[in-house]
């Protein structure tokens, strides 16, 4: 697999997927992962966020609908649906500190040894030959396999299939739309062009409308988000 | 023939009933506002093309509660649903069917089609249709033999090639032309009847009340608006005569009629007054009165009626043995025809001289001049079709029993204006026009029915009718009277109701293997030109201005 996104295909995105892209990339060219798969079934997989010792806090999470993709044979593509961050031992409750977010490391240096951030994400589709096959993959991915931002390259080969939807829109019963639209979001964001993006926007929204079958208002609600 | 592929795709059928037609739901890339009611399409069976017509287009959504909150037209939602959740259905009326083998092969003609027996498997595709299509069902007039089985008539909504009639089967029945009042009846009328003429082995008798067919008419609309059309004489100098009851008229007019008609009142029986009693508001025993005059003093029973005085009629009753006071009602309701100017006491008998055109083959227009009240039409076109009528029942006779196809008369076609006063449901039983109808195609006599009030014809004519042209019709009564006896009917209906008011017509029955709708042709200088082979030699249709 490629390391990383080049700069060029989303120059206008300023979300936090982006930025943690370019760190990945700039940190370390032959791919870091951003996290580590600590639990697997093809359902879900929960993954803990690789620590970040040069630059607080002390994990980036990849945003909430974010596209993921987890190695292994073959590689998985996920989708993120919850960020948790919660002290490392169950046993001690985080306490109120009552500082600044940037007096906090400096006062507190061992903090990032004691907090802990996981993500989970939906599975949605794995990697194969020519593109992905698309639905939950026949294997869940292997426990302490590592979690990348889904590369923006190989963004194009995963839309052309839009089946992973159906998923997405089961799964985000339990979030609300929120799930779907901040994938769709996260999606369009690295759309190489605007008219593609026109396009990918039209050919989600028939699909959706699709899977929605007989709820148009929600159908209605996530298209109206999804184009503003 | 045209490899599916390359003609536009429209759609797929969807549903389909053999009694109600075919439905097609339309690709969302072609537009609803391209179809047309009328428009020609095909669909292609698993064995057989099925050539269709649209006849009604309807816009869906599903589920319905798209329609409860809809999105705007420019919407990303309305792009969205476009196609799948809102959807155009298409309903088509297959009209006749191919075998794909036959239409494999390509020398397939109309010949081949069948009438519709089955409708086409589910998701067949459905295209517009081609030019080939329409020229091969059709029929092509050719334009240099002498007859032409196909007459050019005008061309379907869309294309630009010529839909033909059958003029071989157009003279086997009865015909109508049907339209409200300013579509261009009259137009498509001299259209037909100079395609009968160039093209068929037929003779015309014209009953010309509006003085429009023989010479000259104006045109209400068109490129050629406050210009003159020619009429069938000056197309045809020598195969048609103009008669005209009316001379002072004619004059008036600058035409020149080729026979003053002189009508003796020795030619009027009692049969010619008897469907005249709603008009003349003949007393009920007037019948029995005619008849009572009529046997007593034969062919002199009306000049001698009209030529006693008042007084002395209560001498002639019972003369004749009929009671006075109708004999009195009758004189005073007939008094009228005196003042008749084309009726004469004595002399020439110019019904016989129009009897001979007629079997000389001329085509004879009859003009009324300005003599075109109701009665004078009435009688005049009862009196002349009776005496045809006598004539052709006495040809076909001798041919029946000489068997030589010398005998066999040349078929006539009567055509009648405002037909619904001759062929209502009361005079239709009394007048000779209804027995033509119903049975006078035995005996090589059919009418060609003009009329804006077809909803007035008697239904048992209108069943009878073999070609029906339909221009523009809004009354409900009239659309489904002409529709009587037409298969898939109810679809037709919305056809007839789309239709421009001018230059369009529904072409549907005998002379047709499919219903049309076309927009009619020109009636220009092109279509004078495409007259001219049959046109004698010597004499230039300038000469005649």
């Amino acid at each position: 697999m490629s390391s990383g996104v080049s700069k060029e295909t989303a120059p206008d995105a300023k979300s936090c997927y982006k930025l943690c892209e370019q760190e990945s990339v700039s940190s370390d060219a032959s791919r870091k992962p951003i996290a580590e798969v600590i639990q697997s079934s093809t359902q879900r997989v929960v993954a803990q966020c690789t620590q970040r010792k040069d630059r607080p806090p002390i994990a980036l999470p990849p945003p909430f609908g974010s596209l993921v993709l987890i190695e292994g044979e073959p590689e998985t593509v996920g989708v993120v649906c919850s960020i948790t961050t919660s002290g490392y031992d169950p046993a001690r409750r985080p306490t109120a500190l009552e500082l600044p977010l940037n007096k906090l490391y400096e006062e507190y240096p061992e903090l990032p040894e004691l907090l802990v951030t996981e993500i989970e994400a939906i599975p949605i589709a794995c990697a194969a030959e020519a593109g992905f096959i698309q639905g939950t993959p026949p294997t869940p991915p292997p426990l302490h396999a590592g979690v990348h931002p889904f590369p923006a390259s190989r963004l194009g080969a995963l839309v052309d299939d839009l089946h992973f939807l159906r998923l997405i829109y089961d799964a985000s019963t339990a979030t609300g739309e929120e799930l779907l639209v901040q994938t769709l979001r996260q999606m369009f964001l690295q759309a190489p062009s605007l008219q593609t993006r026109q396009e990918w926007l039209l050919r989600v929204g028939k699909e959706l409308a699709r899977v929605s079958k007989e709820d148009y208002d929600r159908l209605r609600y996530i298209l109206e988000r999804l184009e503003r | 023939m045209t490899p599916p592929n390359t003609r536009k795709r429209l759609g797929t059928i969807t549903h389909g009933s053999l009694l109600e037609g075919l439905e097609m739901r339309l690709l969302p890339e072609v537009s609803v506002e391209e179809l047309r009611a009328g428009k020609f399409v095909v669909v292609e069976g698993d064995t057989h093309r099925f050539f269709s017509m649209i006849t009604d287009v309807t816009l869906s959504a599903e589920p319905p509660d798209i329609l409860r909150s809809p999105p705007a037209k420019h919407q990303l939602l309305a792009r969205v649903l476009h196609g799948e959740q809102t959807y155009a259905t298409v309903s088509l009326r297959p009209m006749l069917m191919l075998d794909h083998r036959d239409a494999a092969q390509p020398d397939w003609s109309e010949e081949h089609l069948q009438p519709v027996k089955t409708i086409p498997v589910h998701f067949s595709e459905v295209t517009e249709a081609t030019e080939q299509d329409v020229a091969k069902i059709f029929g092509r007039e050719e334009r240099d033999a002498l007859h032409s089985r196909f007459f050019h008539m005008g061309t379907p909504l869309d294309m630009d090639t010529p839909v033909c009639i059958n003029l071989e089967r157009f003279i086997e029945r009865s015909n109508g032309i049907f339209g409200k009042t300013g579509t261009g009846k009259s137009f498509f009328t001299r259209l037909v009847l100079a395609g009968l003429i160039r093209n068929a082995k037929v003779v015309n008798f014209i009953f010309d009340v509006h003085n429009e067919y023989g010479w000259g008419s104006r045109r209400e609309a068109g490129a050629g608006k406050k210009q003159f059309a020619k009429g069938l004489k000056q197309l045809f100098p020598d195969r048609v005569v103009v008669a005209t009851l009316d001379p002072e008229s004619a004059k008036t007019r600058d035409v020149k009629p080729d026979l003053d008609v002189r009508i003796p009142f020795s030619s009027i029986e009692p049969e010619d007054i008897v469907p005249l009693a709603a008009e003349l508001n003949l007393p009920p025993a007037a019948p029995e009165s005619c008849y009572c005059l009529y046997n007593r003093y034969r062919k002199e029973w009306l000049s001698k009626l009209l030529h006693y005085e008042q007084q002395e009629l209560k001498e002639l009753a019972t003369e004749v043995g009929a009671h006075p006071e109708s004999i009195s009602a009758l004189y005073r309701k007939l008094i009228r025809l005196r003042n008749l100017p084309f009726m004469s006491e004595k002399g020439k008998d110019d019904i016989r001289k129009l009897i001979d055109y007629i079997q000389e083959g001329k085509h004879v227009v009859l003009e009324f001049g300005r003599q075109s009240s109701l009665v004078v039409y009435l009688l005049v076109s009862n009196l002349l079709t009776r005496r045809i009528h006598e004539l052709y029942v006495g040809k076909t006779e001798k041919y029946l029993a000489t068997q030589d196809l010398k005998d066999e008369p040349t078929p006539l076609i009567i055509t009648l204006e405002e037909a619904h006063r001759f062929l209502n449901p009361v005079a239709a039983r009394q007048t000779i026009f209804g027995t033509i109808a119903r049975e006078m195609r035995k005996y090589y006599v059919n009418l060609l029915i003009v009329d804006q009030r077809p909803s007035g014809i008697d239904d048992e004519v209108l069943s009878q009718i073999g070609t029906r042209m339909v221009a523009l019709l809004n009354d409900e009564k009239d659309i489904a009277a002409v529709l009587t006896g037409v298969p898939g009917a109810p679809s037709l209906r919305s056809v007839l109701a789309g239709l421009d008011s001018r230059q369009q017509a529904l072409v549907l029955g005998h002379a047709t293997p499919m219903p049309v709708v076309i927009r009619t042709r020109n009636y220009d200088e092109v279509f004078y030109e495409s007259l001219a082979p049959m046109k004698s030699a010597g004499a230039s249709v300038e000469d005649f201005y």
